[in-house]
């Protein structure tokens, strides 16, 4: 699938999940802004899982800032990718969970 | 810190919310009326044991100690029955649960805390309702990337959060067969399922809700924690150690909460049984200096 079908049918599946018809849909706005909550980050993930027929992180909806540079980083597996490795996230958490101790 | 909820997709939400609070309240009042008609039998003591146990430790041991906190490492199927346990309670999926605590945990008892008693703007008694069933109404949600980051690429977490409502079901379809079971009835599969199920969930619910209301109000402060978070011995067993929630805030870590002979703690018996049997293991716990450095 190359970039122009991805984001085509990227368009479309965000439209339809957040009502919105997929030609007034702003690729270029922040991922996080578009509201999408933990579940359906889970099944808008396992949707494009299903498209591109590999797995793909539900933190990507979080690891890009845009859908386009998300569209970009997924029809170029060779792209360096925005995304944090397992080990900055853990560290993050480590982080998180060293504040609530230090409280 | 907060996802910009569309307006559809909390309506949505709210309808799921309110049918999940208000169906259990419902199968009180007919079990009630029920036990008042034809009396009681073993049925409901054992659905309602063995299911409350479930859920109970898959709330305190799985969601809040292993999932939200990290407190100890667990073999993949342990972690996998934690996570389904929990989710029977109906408490939400396990990636929303761990989002709202680890937010709690980060502003306690503050202005962004998502359910404290502790409100300016309302008075003691609406703060306490806020705190203990109203805030799941509200309009705002922590972000899951930036507060469960970790459990999103957690493929484990992810399909057990998917299919959660599966879970949940499962719940109470176990306790309608294990009443069938019983009787060879399907009255004692109806009553396994208002028991076992219903009244079950209606208690894991509300004695979570009352460590997050009760447990920041009354009680004892044995540590300083920097925020109104209290012991409550007396919820200590059905809430599974979860009521010694002074002793947690002031080390949110700890695999086990008790600190005194008097702090009786389900919870962290069940992960010492685990780490015996080799299926948990790296059990965080304070110091006793470190617990002495912050007592109050």
């Amino acid at each position: 699938m190359n970039r122009d079908e991805l984001t085509t049918w990227f368009r479309r599946k965000l439209g339809e999940r957040i009502a919105v018809p997929p030609e007034r849909i702003d690729l270029d706005r922040p991922l996080e802004t578009i509201g999408l909550d933990s579940m359906e980050a889970v099944e808008l993930t396992a949707e494009i899982e299903a498209e591109l027929g590999r797995p793909v992180d539900p933190t990507s909806l979080w690891d890009y800032p845009t859908a386009t540079a998300l569209i970009a980083a997924l029809c170029d597996d060779a792209a360096p990718g925005a995304e944090l490795s397992d080990a900055e996230v853990d560290a993050e958490l480590a982080r998180m969970l060293a504040r609530e101790d230090d409280a | 810190m907060w996802l910009p909820l569309r307006p559809a997709r909390l309506r949505t939400q709210r309808i799921g919310f309110a049918l999940a609070t208000a169906i259990p309240v419902l199968g009180v009042v007919v079990a009630a009326l029920e036990i008042g008609r034809i009396g009681w039998s073993w049925v409901e003591v054992v659905t309602f044991g063995v299911m409350m146990v479930v859920s109970g430790i898959g709330i305190e041991a799985g969601f809040h100690r292993h999932f939200s906190h990290r407190a100890f490492a667990a073999k993949p199927w342990v972690r996998l029955a934690l996570a389904i346990a929990g989710t029977t309670a109906l408490e939400g999926p396990v990636l929303y649960w761990v989002a709202n605590h680890r937010l709690h945990h980060a502003e306690s008892d503050g202005p962004d805390d998502p359910h404290s008693p502790h409100t300016p703007a309302r008075g003691r008694l609406a703060g306490l309702l806020h705190a203990h069933v109203g805030w799941i109404f509200g309009a705002r949600r922590p972000s899951p990337g930036r507060f469960a980051r970790d459990l999103l690429r957690d493929p484990l977490v992810v399909w057990v959060s998917r299919h959660h409502l599966w879970w949940v079901a499962a719940g109470l379809l176990a306790p309608a067969l294990l009443g069938w079971a019983m009787t060879g009835t399907g009255l004692g599969a109806w009553r396994g399922l208002l028991w076992g199920g219903l009244v079950r969930i209606f208690v894991a619910q509300h004695t979570t809700y009352l460590v997050n209301s009760a447990c920041h109000t009354v009680g004892r402060r044995p540590f300083a924690s920097g925020d109104h978070s209290t012991n409550l011995r007396i919820l200590a067993l059905p809430t599974f150690g979860g009521s010694l929630h002074n002793n947690h805030h002031a080390f949110p870590s700890t695999a086990t909460n008790d600190f005194s002979v008097w702090d009786l703690d389900p919870s962290g018996w069940f992960i010492r049984l685990l780490a015996v049997a080799g299926l948990a293991w790296d059990l965080k716990r304070p110091t006793a200096a470190q617990r002495k450095r912050r007592s109050t």
